[in-house]
């Protein structure tokens, strides 16, 4: 016998050896292996070993309550010799229902034990006849008994060393996931900061041309220096406008309460509307709208919200590449008219053109922040495109640029579905 | 010989107040992003720069650092103007020995008030 490193099966492989170790050894015919239950109140068989059939089973339970006498014995004393278990005050118990049955003379129990204390019994059984117990007898009936609660022992420790393994590996992956989960939360807490710092900028910006301008007109200049005033704060009361209505929209979108009121117009005449928004004054006549054929092309959508979807894609050349897009208007995927608006910049690195579509990303967010702007402008005019049964788009342009495109129904191809 | 002051501002609005509120002042150029500023900070004898954060290709902390490796004496003829103001520009901007960083102000006669002390006495 071989006592090792046990797991739970290696447990009961060697009871089994150790049983068939007891009937050959002993020579007796039956040997079997009983372990306490947890209460202590009951003896659960774990291996029986019947020598003459070679028959392993693992059945029975003998209650502290049915045999009081035997519990006493068993758990007081090392090992009960009964050489005549019949009469033997500590196994006379059995007899009737148990030993007379199976024609069992003598039985040979010792004491299972671990660090613990008492785990259960070791019982050899002599059938036939009755045999007298020698002190040899004894001493290897105990001495398989204390391997068995040394296994026990061993296959407890292990069975804790892997229960403790396995809560560190829960525990590490409970850290993990911890660590993730802030890490995610500090993400979108320092794009929040960058958001409300930009916000606050890009908010500040237009104002301060209105406020700056009313002052200037207050203190009075020329007619023409008049009229030039005007046109700026009207210019920089509209580009407020359009970044507190992206504000708003990307507010209605997050709790779902934004509705788009959809028309049928000329997407030339939007374009347009979008350049004199989200271009700069100096810049604005640099950028012309170039259809792909002749005529008009008519989208069925929310007009104001098509503006302000194409002013941000305006914007954000200006930003990002520093000069005027192209936008060119022609057919896009069947029944669609698409809007593309191409700049010269590096644009959207591989890999990075999901990212730009996230609300409150930059994919610069971390360095100089020269680029200013909510971060909420391409996350919300996906999400204004797709509301208007449209779609936002990216592709790296031919000159090696950024092209953002939105695409919406053709109105032509929508008739009657739009009174 | 005058006052020369440099306005690096991509808003054309904020050059144009700056530009009415200190014409006759000085002599006033302007630059629409921070691409080549550091260069002309350092090759003209500005007695001013005005120079905003949020711009396009080079923002102005960029500028700042450049003028700091190239000549750093010059940083304190520095005004960083910015839309608005939070507690992480400043940290940024805290190594930097600048005339001051400020949000920027809108008033014409504010304007004046605060790039006056800057000016030679004619």
């Amino acid at each position: 016998m071989q006592v090792g490193r046990q797991t739970g099966d290696d447990l009961a492989a060697f009871m089994r050896v150790a049983v068939r170790s007891l009937t050959a050894m002993l020579q007796v015919e039956r040997a079997s292996i009983w372990l306490l239950r947890n209460d202590g109140a009951a003896l659960h068989c774990e291996c029986l070993h019947e020598a003459p059939d070679d028959r392993l089973s693992s059945e029975g339970i003998l209650n502290a309550l049915d045999f009081p006498s035997y519990f006493d014995a068993f758990k007081t004393a090392r090992v009960i010799a009964a050489d005549d278990a019949r009469t033997d005050p500590r196994t006379c118990e059995f007899a009737v229902g148990y030993l007379d049955v199976l024609d069992i003379h003598s039985m040979l129990d010792a004491q299972i034990r671990d660090l613990s204390g008492l785990r259960g019994v070791v019982c050899c059984e002599k059938t036939g006849a009755q045999r007298p117990w020698h002190e040899e007898d004894v001493a290897f009936a105990g001495a398989v008994a204390e391997y068995i609660g040394l296994a026990m022992e061993l296959s407890e420790r292990q069975r804790n060393a892997d229960r403790l393994r396995e809560s560190n590996e829960q525990l590490r992956e409970a850290v993990l996931q911890a660590e993730q989960a802030r890490t995610a939360a500090e993400a979108a807490n320092r794009s929040k900061t960058e958001f409300l710092a930009n916000t606050s900028h890009e908010l500040r910006t237009p104002l301060n041309g209105i406020l700056g301008g009313v002052t200037i007109l207050r203190l009075g200049v020329g007619p023409a220096e008049t009229t030039e005033w005007l046109d700026t704060i009207d210019r920089s009361g509209r580009s407020l406008l359009h970044t507190i209505n992206a504000i708003l929209d990307a507010a209605a979108l997050q709790d779902g309460t934004l509705a788009v009121a959809v028309t049928r117009f000329d997407i030339g005449q939007a374009a347009a509307e979008a350049i004199s928004v989200g271009g700069p004054a100096n810049f604005r006549d640099e950028i012309v709208v170039q259809a792909a054929g002749p005529g008009r092309l008519e989208v069925t959508a929310d007009y104001r919200k098509t503006v302000q979807v194409l002013a941000s894609l305006v914007e954000n050349a200006f930003k990002f590449a520093g000069h005027a897009p192209r936008i060119t208007v022609g057919p896009g995927a069947s029944g669609t008219v698409r809007i593309c608006v191409e700049d010269d910049c590096p644009g959207v690195p591989p890999g990075s053109e999901a990212t730009v579509f996230e609300r409150f990303s930059q994919i610069d967010g971390s360095s100089t922040r020269a680029h200013g702007g909510t971060g909420l402008g391409l996350a919300v005019s996906r999400e204004l495109a797709e509301l208007m049964g449209g779609e936002l788009g990216y592709r790296a342009a031919k000159s090696g640029g950024a092209c953002f495109w939105l695409q919406l129904p053709d109105a032509d191809s929508q008739d009657g579905s739009v009174s | 010989m005058g006052n020369r002051i440099l306005i690096v501002d991509d808003d054309a609005v904020n050059r144009e107040i700056f530009r009415w509120s200190l014409e006759g002042l000085c002599e006033i150029d302007e630059l629409t992003s921070g691409v080549g500023a550091a260069t002309r900070i350092v090759d003209v004898d500005y007695d001013l720069v005005v120079l905003d954060v949020m711009m396009p290709i080079i923002g102005g902390i960029e500028v700042v650092e450049d003028v700091s490796r190239m000549r750093a004496d010059l940083l304190p003829r520095i005004l960083v103007v910015t839309a608005a103001m939070n507690p992480g520009l400043l940290e940024k901007l805290s190594p930097f020995p600048l005339a001051g960083v400020i949000e920027r102000p809108y008033d014409p006669e504010q304007i004046s008030k605060i790039c006056e002390p800057f000016f030679k006495q004619q």
